[in-house]
Formats: structure tokens, sequence, C-alpha cells
């Protein structure tokens, strides 16, 4: 076996994934004798041991407690189906309403205002012929 | 009985009304399920919250687990996806979090200076800043002591992806914990 073979192998002889026992005397055989192989498994062996020794965590005592909690069913919010939604309220039930108001308001204004002109008119035209002079005024 | 026929035997009393077989299962897995997400995650604070919410998952969807993987297998998957989605979400608290850290003074020289705990944060933050598809295979592999052909089942790839990924993730982590030189030999 060698080095290129015995260094693809390397992984799996430290992972436990080698199970043919002849290949495992051979690696074995090879890694007596060759230094750059046992160099890279034991390169392999001590960064495997770095990860694995990592802190173990242990789940808090109220763990499933509070996965039951989270379970539980949130209380239902009630939507009464007459009440208009926000968004028909800005589209429709107030710009509608406002828009007639606006409108009526404009219309109004302008006859009252015509009315009051041609009160005014009556009153002040000096062609009138039909005016009648009051004494005061001779 | 083997621990994938109980596993089986509890759901399907879970799935004919007894909640406690529910209960047991959480019990017998929850260790596992924070480690792998504290590992993949790196967040100490958030990995029992996560942990929950990966149990809420397979009580909710426990109904359509059909039985062609084990128990674990399928667990471990929901357990990795949740655990990414909540990374992605909170990408940015993860930086603003690791930038904020004291950085770590770490020398060559041997083990027997640095303090255990440092030691350990370092190999942490070294592992979380693999790409998240070797630092999978990793965790699986070298921290949950799983199988190449147990992650290959979780991971729905094949056995050569898993060992190439290994050894990818173990070369990258070899050069981010270059500075160490243990006591147990250089790396």
């Amino acid at each position: 076996m060698n080095c290129h073979k015995v260094k693809k192998l390397l992984p799996r002889y430290v992972d436990n994934e080698l199970a043919d026992a002849e290949t495992l005397n051979r690696l074995a055989t090879h890694l007596k004798t060759c230094l750059s192989c046992s160099r890279e498994l034991n390169s392999i062996m001590v960064l495997k041991k770095l990860v694995s020794g990592q802190e173990r965590l242990q789940a808090p005592d109220d763990f499933l407690a509070r996965v039951k909690d989270r379970l539980k069913p949130e209380p239902q919010i009630i939507r009464l189906e007459w009440v208009p939604e926000a968004g028909i309220l800005a589209k429709w039930l107030i710009p509608v309403p406002v828009t007639a108001f606006l409108v009526l308001a404009v219309v109004l204004f302008g006859s009252i205002k015509r009315e009051m002109a041609a009160e005014q008119k009556s009153y002040f035209d000096p062609f009138n012929t039909e005016m009648i002079l009051s004494p005061s005024m001779l | 009985m083997d621990s994938h026929a109980e596993d089986y035997l509890l759901i399907d009393r879970f799935l004919a009304g007894d909640e406690e077989c529910f209960g047991t299962l959480v019990k017998k897995y929850q260790n596992y399920v924070i480690n792998i997400v504290y590992s993949l995650s790196s967040n100490f604070q958030a990995a029992p919250d996560i942990a929950q919410e990966v149990f809420i998952k397979v009580y909710k969807n426990l109904l359509y687990f059909k039985k062609e993987s084990a128990f674990s297998t399928w667990l471990y998957r929901i357990t990795i996806n949740t655990t990414y989605s909540f990374i992605r979400a909170k990408r940015e608290l993860f930086v603003a979090v690791n930038t904020s850290a004291e950085p770590l003074r770490i020398t060559k020289g041997s083990l027997t200076e640095l303090e255990e705990k440092e030691r350990r944060q370092l190999v942490q933050e070294a592992i979380g800043s693999l790409p998240s598809k070797y630092r999978t295979v990793l965790v699986l592999k070298d921290i949950e002591g799983l199988s190449y052909i147990e992650i290959a089942r979780i991971l729905k790839c094949r056995l050569g992806t898993v060992e190439s990924r290994l050894s990818r993730a173990r070369e990258v982590l070899k050069r981010a914990l270059s500075s160490i030189a243990g006591k147990d030999g250089e790396i």
C-alpha cells in the first residue's frame, strides 16, 4: 500500500469506518514504517479529539414543560363580521362621503354667490331705467 | 427492543392519543438536539429555544412521519434545518455579537497555558466559521459520533459526499486552529 492510498484511508481509519481486516493490516504495516503517514494520522486524531472534546450541554430541567407551554393553543381573537376592515374604510367609506360633501359645498357656494351678485346688480345698476329714485337722491 | 422500534412504538401510541409518549421522546432526545443546535449555531443562549422549536415542529408533523427512516434521522434533519433557519434570520445579530466579543489572545504554545474554556471557545468559533455544509458533517461525525451512513441518510447525500465534506472540513479547521500546538501533538 502506498502513501497516497494510505492518506486517503486515514479519515475512515480514525472514524472507525474501516471494517475490512486485510486493509486494516496493510494500513497498520505501512504506518509502522512511514513517518509522513504517521504524522498525518496523528494530525487527524488530535483535531478529532479537539472537536469531540467540546463541552456537552444539558437541557434545562423545565425543557419539556416549556415545549408543552408553547404547544398550548393561543386564545382565539373573535372577529366581528360587520366591522369593516381598515382597508375598506380607507378605500371607500371615508373618501366617498368626504368627496360628496366637498362637491356639494362647492355647488352651494357657487349658487349663493351668484344670487348675491344678482341682488347687488339690481340695487346699483345706474342704467336701469326702471329704477325708482327716492326723494333724498334728488 | 431496539431504539428505533421503541421510537416507532412511542410514535404510534402518541398518534393514538397518548400525549405522555411525546414527552418520553422529548426527554430521550432533548440533549442530542440541544447539542447539535449549539454546535451548529455557536449560540449558547438561544440553543434551548431553538431546540424547543424543533420539538414543536416534531409534535405538529409526527402525523406525516412515514417511518421510512429512523425517527432520530428525521429528528436530526429537522434540527439542522431549524437551526440554519434561525442562523439565517439572526445573521446580523450574530455578526454584532461576534464583533463585540473580546478577541481571544492565543499564542503558540502548549495547551497547558490555555484555560480550558478559552480553548473550547476557540474551537467552537473555528467550527462556527466553517461553511454550513462542512460544519454540519463535522458536527454530526466528531461531536455526535454518527456513522458515515447515518450522516448520509440525514443529509440525503452519498457516502462519498460525506467523506469529502468531512475531509474538507478538517482541512479548513486545521488551518484555523494551526496556532494551537496541543500537548497531544501538533495539528
